[in-house]
Parts: C-alpha cells; structure tokens; sequence
C-alpha cells in the first residue's frame, strides 16, 4: 500500500499564503528522508500524511484508505517534532498508551513498549516519569511510541534532532533493522547523518517538491570533487542553489 | 483506559478537584458575604458558594489538558468521546457531593452548588475550544460577573447569571444542561486551532 498526497494545499489560515500548493508526492517503499530549509513545509507534509491535519484542498490516502478512516490512523505512526512528556506517566507507560491509542489491548500495548523502549535503548528508564527525561531521552520515547504498535508507515519529524551521536547510531540501527514491509518518511537537518543510508531522498522548497528520486541519484547532484562524507551535504546545496 | 485515567490525573489532580469542591460546600453552606454591586451601587449578600466550583473547574482543566495530544490526535480510538464521560462523571459527582451535603445540613444551594459546576464546565469547554488553557479564566470571569454585576437594587438577580439560583431552580437547571451539552458538543468536534510549524 502507498501513501499518496493528491493535488494537496495546505494554509494554516484561510487567508495565509499556503505552506503547500498543489503537492502532488507518492511516498515510495523503503525509507525516504525529507530534506528542506526551515518553512519548507515539511512538518506539514508529515502532518498531511499523519492524518492530523486536513488538507484544504486535495486528499492522503493510504492504498484506498482516504487519512480520515480509522484503518488509515491504525496503519500509520507519526512522531511529531515536539514530543509531550505526560506528567502522571512513566516513559514505559505513555509508549503504551500510545499503543492502546492505536487500538492495541492492555496487554499487548504493555508488552510491546517494553520491546521498543529496549530497540532505542531505553529500558532502564522505563519506569522514569517522562516528564524527568532530557529531551534526548524524550525524543526516543518518542520513536519508540511510533514503533510500538507495528505500523506500516512510519512519519518521523526530525527524530534524530538533540539526540548525542551514540543516541544517533542507535537509531539508525533502528532503521536499518525495520523490515521491508515498513515504509519510512523521515524529516531531517542532518543531511549528511542519514540521507546516505536511505533509500530515497525527496527535497522540499517552499511548499514544492525540488527534487524526489533515490539516495544515488540525489547524490549525483554533488559536485564531482565533493568531499567523501560530504556528498549528500554538497548535494542538497547544489540543489537548493540551483533552485535559489 | 487505566493509562489515560491515569493520564488525566483523575486520581490526583481530580480527586483533589472534588474533594476542595466538597469542603467547600460542606463548610460554607448558606453563608453570605455583602459585596458592592456594580449596577445598582449598593451591598449585595453574595453566598460564599459561588466560589466553591472553580477549584473542580480548575482540576477539570489541568486534567483534560494532560494529554498526548499527537498521539490522541491520530488514534483509533475515540479519545474525545472518552474525555466527555469523565466530564460528565465529574459533573454527576459533583451534583451527588451537593445532593449528600443538602441531605446531612439542609443547605438551601448545596444542590445547585453541583448545578453551578455543570455550567461553568460548560462554559470552560466552549472557552477552551477558542483560548485552550487559558479557558479556566472563563468560569472565574462569570462568577465575578455575577457577583458585581449580576444583581439589581435589592439583591435580585439578573436572568443570566444563573449560578445564584437555588436548589430545583428550573430554568437554572435547564441553562446549566445546555451549557454542558454545548462545551461537550465543541470539545467533541472542534479541532484546536492549529499553529505552523517552522519547519
């Protein structure tokens, strides 16, 4: 099943300038990082795909799933870009929260946040309150709350932002380890962290799709004598100067 | 259920909500204070009572507003509907607490005590759609309403203001059921205003 934007206008105000304008976007299968400067409208676009947010024009479905069916919020998992803490929860507790908000069983829900609090390397602060967690901790209680019902797409707002490079790795491990049938939309500043390891690579500028296509051919944007490690860098800029 | 009563601070935040609103009731009763009136520029007796809801008003607040909102935004389940009952469970424990306190001293507005905090919830729920958290500002605004503006020459209160009713006052009774109804309805299908993001 894809997920699929149809002609989608996005303003937060009836009479704002819309964030997107007519986006046409197919997410594709793998995983996809989403790259753009700030104001580009990738949360939005992330929120569109989450079903959070309506478009005013144009439609998200998820294969015929349109974003408003209960089946469409049940297969997608969204990681906002700021993530709550719940005062009266421990970490353990709100990622089964988020379970059960998914429509898994007590059980089940307590069961597997257990399982993706240990994938981000969070079990031994399970039972902290969340509110006592650094926003590291915090943004991983965060991939974990996105992993823990087994969703078939995964929309992750800039997951890896105040995470320290061992916490980095982490969740790359994460997405390497998620299986096929998992598609992945992720947004990012950290073009040279993560766009190398994913499969696809699509670029936003103000509210328009500027490049969308795999992680080699965006790659090949980069000027011939860019740095080894620095090509995904040299190749966004190449890209967003062209469009400049 | 249990993490999102828990969530919601319903054996905290709202235990504690009820049990002040209790008190109050119980320990205020008839009470009156003479306060001057805006409109008619003499003292009104003001009962003590009006005050007791904003405490479980205040709870009501802070504990809807204890959420995952993301999480609660893309759920399957119907969080919404859910929030609605434990606010009209509130409100029914509230008329039962004015109920029990009419039964053991015979409080003439003990009852609508309860009444009284059907309404203001109301009231929060339809400001809160609009101002989100800064809504408990709503309730405390009507109370000081009525009280300085709400009665004319001679301590009659004006048809709006609805909380100085006594027990079995019914068109007090009807306003504060369509109040309720109206912030359940606006809770259960307005989204919050949506602010953009940066990025």
């Amino acid at each position: 099943m894809t997920l699929h934007l149809r002609a989608c206008t996005y303003a937060y105000r009836p009479w704002a300038r819309p964030v997107l304008s007519n986006l046409d976007y197919q997410l594709p299968p793998g995983v996809t990082v989403l790259l753009g400067p700030n104001g580009a409208g990738k949360s939005t676009l992330l929120r569109l795909a989450a079903g959070v947010t309506r478009p005013r024009t144009g439609n998200v479905h998820l294969g015929d799933l349109p974003s408003r069916a209960r089946a469409y919020r049940g297969a997608v998992a969204w990681m906002p870009q700021h993530i709550t803490a719940m005062t009266a929860l421990t970490a353990r507790e709100q990622v089964a929260y988020t379970g059960w908000l998914k429509g898994m069983n007590r059980t089940d829900a307590w069961t597997a946040s257990a399982t993706a609090l240990a994938r981000v390397d969070l079990a031994d602060q399970a039972d902290t309150r969340a509110r006592r967690l650094s926003g590291g901790q915090l943004r991983r209680v965060g991939v974990a709350a996105a992993l823990v019902h087994q969703a078939r797409v995964l929309l992750l707002d800039e997951p890896t932002a105040g995470m320290d490079p061992r916490q980095r790795r982490i969740f790359r491990d994460v997405l390497a380890a998620l299986t096929d049938e998992v598609t992945v939309l992720l947004s990012t500043h950290d073009v040279a962290d993560l766009a190398e390891e994913s499969d696809h690579v699509t670029v936003l500028q103000a509210g328009r799709i500027r490049y969308t296509g795999t992680t080699d051919g965006f790659l090949a944007h980069a000027p011939t004598d860019a740095t080894p490690g620095r090509r995904a860098e040299a190749a966004y800029t190449a890209l967003s100067e062209t469009s400049g | 259920m249990w993490w999102w009563l828990k969530g919601r601070r319903a054996f905290s935040v709202l235990a504690w909500g009820l049990g002040a609103f209790a008190a109050a009731v119980a320990v205020l009763g008839d009470a009156t204070v003479e306060l001057p009136s805006i409109l008619s520029g003499s003292a009104n007796p003001v009962l003590f009572v009006l005050m007791a809801p904003i405490p479980l008003c205040a709870a009501l607040e802070l504990s809807l507003g204890s959420r995952l909102a993301e999480a609660e935004e893309t759920a399957t389940r119907r969080v919404r509907a859910l929030d609605a009952g434990l606010v009209l469970g509130v409100c029914a424990l509230a008329l039962a607490v004015g109920g029990a306190v009419h039964l053991l001293t015979g409080d003439t507005y003990a009852v609508a005590a309860g009444r009284n905090v059907a309404f203001l919830t109301g009231l929060l729920l339809c400001a809160r759609v609009f101002v989100g958290q800064a809504a408990i500002a709503a309730p405390v605004l009507w109370i000081f309403a009525v009280i300085f503006a709400g009665f004319s020459r001679g301590g009659h209160a004006a048809f709006w203001t609805v909380l100085p009713e006594p027990n079995g006052d019914l068109p007090a009774a009807l306003a504060a059921c369509l109040a309720l109804a109206s912030g359940l309805l606006l809770h259960g299908t307005v989204r919050p205003t949506e602010t953009p993001s940066p990025n």
